[in-house]
């Protein structure tokens, strides 16, 4: 390749992440079924070797092309780029009973050095012969051990309608191919059966010092090729599990350029 | 009375023997010979049987033409003649064994004499005795002959139409020399046959032992020139064949005396002749018979030539609609005054058959009274003795057999009490000279619609000229107009008694063209009130409800009675089913009484009448769905009429929300007994001491109500309803709000919220609970919510209910509890509901929301009703709604609660949650010191 084809290529390539920036959405439809699903990285530059502290957005919305009410979402998994890492050695762990029930601010009072992220939570309610009502909440994910193991509590509180906590226990894992790390939780069941989830966003992300070294709850490398100005990764990945048996992946693509 | 068969003629006859005539004799004749006469003639000979009594050796009578022929034509003026003769002394022709003391003869209905257009003799000329014994009787009234045997022989004299007074019909005579003898017609009460006889016949001078008395057809007609007398001249004509050498005239009118039955039945009629003595008075030989001597039967025939032309008009008092109306019935027919021809048929029935929409009057009825058979004295001539205020209306009969109309009235007979056994039937009483018409009239009503029939049947066969009939007008008529205006036609038959099945049938205009405005419309008046306009008073209760004049009927009434007007039916006896729908409850059960104007016009009838029994409002049990009634019982009593209760069932329920009274009656009968019941005022008074309350609030409420029409028509009147002195009452309610089971976060509490208030303190008007910021909703736990159509259909499923609540109150028995659901609302969330049931079943819904991150329930029209207390106690455990998000113990937890009383006075206080806290250890027993 000469330094002029190089040159171009580059180019090109930083054209292209700077126009997609950090953030990617994908939507899917089956069916009726609408789902998007929405990534942001931050920040998108990043060392080409080794890894930094990131921030990642997460946020899925579930709806239907004829307004009527979706199935159920059971599950969600998300699956983050393998070029992530996460990293909670270091950080304090929150147990469940902590932070369930609890408002928002008794949740951080509770736990407040193992925050890890926050976001919103969404739910519609649909009782018979009631309007649909909205429920809403605030979402602070908090590093957690459940029975033993390392995982992700989203706690969530809504003022309204009713005041109202819940606490999605995000199980971790690893996958191979494409995307590392595995975040998985059953959702409870809103208003028994009444309700469907909505959306759920969750920003994750923490810096945090361990052993005098600075860490990141995630972190990242950017995995563009020596000489190219960026690099277009597979983001991340979300499974919806819904009632009905169906699942639904959404996969997103990332785009960083390195540091260096 | 003895019965004794005897050979008459060639026919078997009954023969009476029998103690009594029957009749008074009021012909004093003492001075004549013996013997009398009656009206017609014709021989029918009876073989004489050995006896001591009086008897007839031969007796009859004969209807023939002027020549001696007989005739049956009906309708026609035949001579009439009737034959005795007794048994004479042996030897002796002339002299009877016996001598003649009364002698009368029962003509058959329908054949009668008219003297009314003859001149009359005066009794003083008649009485008269001029040389040679003749009477000074002109000829011109002269109306027969007579031949009888005086003791020495056969004497022929005329028959003369005598001067009478006013107690008899008529008055006939004949005498010779020292002989004067009256036949003294009179009505037979019931057929309204002539009878005629001649009574008390003197003893003192030699009896006549046969008399042939003969009443003549037309008395003008030449044919009886050769049998005329001059006055006081002497007459004699043995031979019979020809009473004058020449004829003479008379100057008496040429119209018809005698009148033949106009009815032509398929039996003969027949003839009754009586005859007693002097030696044995009282023993009555008595002959009845139905043929002539030559056994020619007394069969009217020829009645199809008969003419009947009459009319009969009937004329209401007004042309206004809906309005109570006299009636005036006029009958003319038609005489045949003349010679030729036939007379007109008599009226055997009349028929008035009314439009629909003219009904009898309820406002008649008031006041009046009626008359009983024995009152009115139906089949006698004794004058009635009804009461005055059985009089409905007068009557006026001109016929031409005399000279005055008879006057008289028409009574109201008593109901049931009369000829038909029916509701409504009437008398005619008028009197004549000497005796009475008493006639029953029935009046048929169609039950279902009101139409009236008036029907008079079997009328008299005796002939008149106009009947008028004038039944009262004024507020209290017999009859109502209809409500709309229109043309009617009141449909008349009249049938006579020559061709019973030929009616004269007739649509008489009935015009109803006045007071035209507000018929059919439908605007009820609503009136109600409490005697004791206080807050939280204990007060009667009286709902009002006026029609006007003219407008649709009341159909059906339902009130709502405004939020907080109660009633306690603590204590309160039921009217059990059985008894409830005669309406026969016992008084324990009364609750109130009832009053309604009926009828149309200015002075409706009120019922309950004075000295009639009252009427009642009772409290009975569950009802068309309802859990209790009230049984209106009005006795159908007014004036003479008792129709029995009417008896009107009135669902009581509440409004579950707001537990408003909600009344809702049966249909209202429209027609009792024919009689169409037009309400103009309905009154209901609760009056029970200490059974209503008043409501707590002071704010304008409204009774409201849904009044139905009877042809479907709907008002909602509503009267504004306000009490007052609110402000004297109370309003310091206590709710406790406890918490059981776990008190640490995540626990799941049992909530039981308990309310009680004290003695005259308002009722709660809104009560709103906010729960601390430690307790969450545990959405986990949501079975599901019930519908609002589950809920209305008492489907609820299991997991929508969330607690169980109870409610005391003082009006009550029993305290009304139920389940707390979830239910479908149009608020946000579902709605918080206690079903309370018990004696009624109320919902007390609650709203659910967020305040200051608390869970509220607000329950945002709390009935005005007084409850002493009320719990809510919510599910624990798994079924809880609520979560602890706190430990509980680690600082007291505060509820909010704002209240506001029905007397607009708030109350608000923020009582603690009690909790088990501290309660649940059990401190350790002190070691006991070692000794």
């Amino acid at each position: 390749m000469t330094r002029r084809r190089i040159a171009v290529a580059a180019a090109l390539v930083a054209l292209a992440t700077a126009c997609v920036g950090g953030a990617s959405a994908e939507t899917i439809r089956s069916e009726d079924l609408l789902i998007s699903f929405k990534t942001k990285l931050a920040p998108s530059a990043l060392p080409r070797k080794g890894t930094a502290p990131i921030n990642v957005s997460l946020g899925g919305s579930i709806s239907t092309a004829d307004g009527a009410p979706p199935p159920q979402l059971q599950t969600i998994t998300f699956a983050i780029s393998r070029h992530g890492r996460l990293d909670y050695r270091g950080l304090p762990a929150c147990h469940y009973h902590q932070i369930q029930p609890a408002s928002t601010a008794e949740a951080l009072e509770a736990c407040p050095h193992s925050i890890v992220g926050e976001g919103t939570f969404g739910a519609h309610v649909l009782l018979p012969e009631q309007s649909p009502f909205p429920s809403q909440g605030e979402a602070i994910a908090f590093n957690g051990i459940f029975h033993g193991d390392h995982v992700i509590y989203v706690q969530i509180y809504g003022r309204r309608p009713l005041p109202q906590s819940q606490v999605l226990v995000f199980h971790l894992g690893r996958t191979t191919g494409q995307y590392g790390v595995t975040m998985s939780a059953e959702l409870p069941q809103v208003a028994a059966n009444w309700g469907y989830v909505s959306g759920l966003s969750l920003k994750l992300g923490r810096t945090f010092t361990f052993k005098g070294k600075k860490r990141g709850f995630l972190s990242a490398g950017c995995p563009a090729p020596p000489g190219f100005p960026g690099a277009t990764f597979a983001m991340a990945r979300a499974t919806f599990g819904f009632d009905d048996g169906s699942t639904l992946p959404v996969s997103t693509t990332g785009h960083c350029r390195p540091t260096d | 009375m003895s019965v004794v068969k005897k050979v008459v003629g060639a026919r078997e006859e009954t023969v009476e023997g029998k103690g009594v005539c029957g009749m008074k004799g009021t012909s004093v004749w003492r001075r004549a010979l013996g013997m009398v006469a009656a009206c017609v003639i014709v021989a029918a000979v009876a073989a004489p049987t050995a006896s001591a009594n009086f008897e007839f050796k031969e007796v009859g009578v004969s209807v023939h033409q002027p020549t001696g022929e007989f005739t049956r034509q009906a309708g026609a003026h035949p001579d009439f003649t009737f034959t005795y003769n007794a048994p004479t002394e042996p030897g002796n022709d002339n002299i009877p064994l016996e001598s003649p003391r009364d002698i009368d003869l029962d003509l058959p209905p329908g054949l009668v004499g008219n003297p009314v257009p003859f001149p009359a003799c005066s009794l003083s000329e008649f009485n008269s005795v001029k040389t040679g014994g003749w009477t000074e009787c002109e000829r011109n009234t002269q109306v027969g002959t007579v031949r009888f045997n005086n003791g020495n022989g056969v004497v022929y004299v005329g028959l003369y139409n005598l001067e009478h007074g006013s107690e008899v019909p008529a008055r006939f005579g004949f005498s010779w020399q020292v002989y004067h003898a009256t036949i003294t017609p009179r009505v037979r009460p019931g057929d309204y046959g002539i009878s005629a006889g001649s009574f008390e016949i003197g003893q003192a001078l030699p009896a006549a032992s046969e008399a042939e008395v003969t009443f003549w057809g037309i008395p003008a007609s030449h044919e009886h020139d050769f049998e005329r007398v001059a006055a006081g001249a002497p007459f004699f004509n043995p031979s019979g064949e020809v009473w004058n050498f020449l004829p003479l005239e008379t100057t008496a009118p040429d119209v018809p005396f005698f009148y033949s039955p106009t009815y032509c039945p398929d039996t003969a009629s027949t003839f009754t002749a009586r005859g007693d003595s002097w030696e044995h008075p009282g023993i009555f030989d008595t002959r009845t018979f139905s043929t002539d001597a030559q056994g020619t039967p007394f069969a009217w025939e020829g009645c199809e030539v008969l003419p009947f032309k009459p009319t009969l008009i009937p004329v209401p008092g007004t042309h206004r609609a809906h309005s109570p109306t006299g009636l005036d019935v006029a009958i003319e027919v038609p005489s045949n005054e003349g010679p030729e021809g036939f007379m007109s048929s008599a009226i055997k029935k009349t028929v008035i058959v009314f439009p629909e929409g003219v009904t009898v009057s309820p406002s008649a009825v008031g006041g009046l009274e009626a008359c009983s058979e024995a009152q009115a004295g139906l089949g006698n001539n004794e004058p009635p003795t009804c009461p005055d205020g059985s009089k409905i209306g007068n009557v006026q009969i001109k016929t031409q057999l005399q000279k005055n109309p008879l006057e008289g009235e028409v009574v109201l007979a008593r109901q049931k009490e009369n000829p038909f056994g029916s509701t409504y039937a009437a008398y005619l009483l008028a009197k004549g000279p000497g005796f009475y018409v008493k006639l029953a009239s029935e009046l048929n009503v169609d039950q279902k619609t009101g139409q009236l029939t008036v029907v008079f049947d079997n009328l008299p066969q005796l002939p008149f000229e106009t009947a008028h009939f004038d039944f009262r007008g004024g507020p209290t008529s017999p009859l109502v107009t209809p409500d709309t205006c229109g043309n009617y036609s009141i449909r008349t038959e009249m049938y006579p008694w020559a061709r019973p099945a030929e009616p004269v049938v007739a649509n008489v205009p009935m015009v109803i063209n006045e007071n035209c405005a507000g018929g059919g419309t439908f605007n009820p008046s609503l009136q109600a009130g409490v005697a004791n306009p206080v807050a939280g008073a204990q007060s009667p209760l009286t709902i009002r409800v006026r029609r006007q004049d003219g407008e649709q009927n009341l159909s059906r009434l339902e009130f709502t009675l405004p939020e907080g007007e109660l009633a306690s039916l603590k204590g309160v006896a039921l009217c059990p089913d059985a008894l409830a729908p005669s309406g026969n409850c016992p008084v324990a059960s009364q609750v109130g009484i009832a009053t309604t104007a009926l009828g149309t016009g200015a002075f409706p009838l009120f019922v309950p009448q004075p000295g009639k029994a009252p009427t009642a409002l009772y409290l009975a049990g569950p009802y068309e769905g309802a859990p209790y009634s009230l049984i209106t019982t009005v006795p159908a009593q007014a004036g003479p009429f008792d129709f029995g209760n009417i008896v009107v069932r009135t669902a009581i329920n509440l409004n579950p929300n707001t537990t408003q009274v909600i009344a809702r009656s049966d249909p209202l009968p429209q027609i009792l007994e024919g009689v169409p019941i037009a309400y103009r005022d309905v009154r209901i008074e609760v009056q029970k001491p200490d059974f209503t309350v008043n409501p707590t609030s002071c704010e304008q409420r409204y009774v409201t109500s849904t009044i139905s029409s009877i042809e479907g028509a709907q008002a909602h009147p509503s009267v504004p309803f306000k009490v007052g002195d609110c402000a004297s009452l109370n309003f310091k309610p206590k709710l406790a709000l406890k918490l059981k089971g776990g008190t640490h976060r995540g626990d799941f509490p049992q909530l039981t919220a308990t309310l009680t208030t004290g003695k005259k303190e308002s009722n709660i008007s809104w009560v709103s609970t906010t729960l601390p910021h430690s307790e969450f909703l545990e959405q986990g736990h949501i079975g599901t919510v019930c519908t609002r159509v589950q809920f209305a259909a008492k489907a609820c499923p299991a997991a929508s209910v969330y607690g169980y609540a109870t409610a005391y109150t003082p009006l009550l028995e029993r305290p009304l509890e139920g389940p707390v659901y979830l239910r479908s609302s149009n608020h946000t969330l579902p709605d918080l509901v206690a079903e309370l049931n018990g004696q009624f079943d109320v919902e007390l819904a609650g709203r659910i929301d967020s305040h200051n991150q608390g869970i509220r329930t607000t329950f945002e029209t709390v009935p005005d009703a007084p409850v002493t207390k009320f719990v809510l106690r919510f599910k624990a455990g798994k079924k809880s709604l609520l979560v602890n998000s706190r430990n509980l113990c680690k600082a007291p937890a505060k509820a909010t609660i704002r209240m506001i009383g029905q007397n607009g006075m708030r109350h608000d206080e923020q009582p603690p949650l009690e909790t088990p806290c501290g309660k649940g250890k059990k401190k350790k027993p002190a070691k006991k010191k070692a000794k």
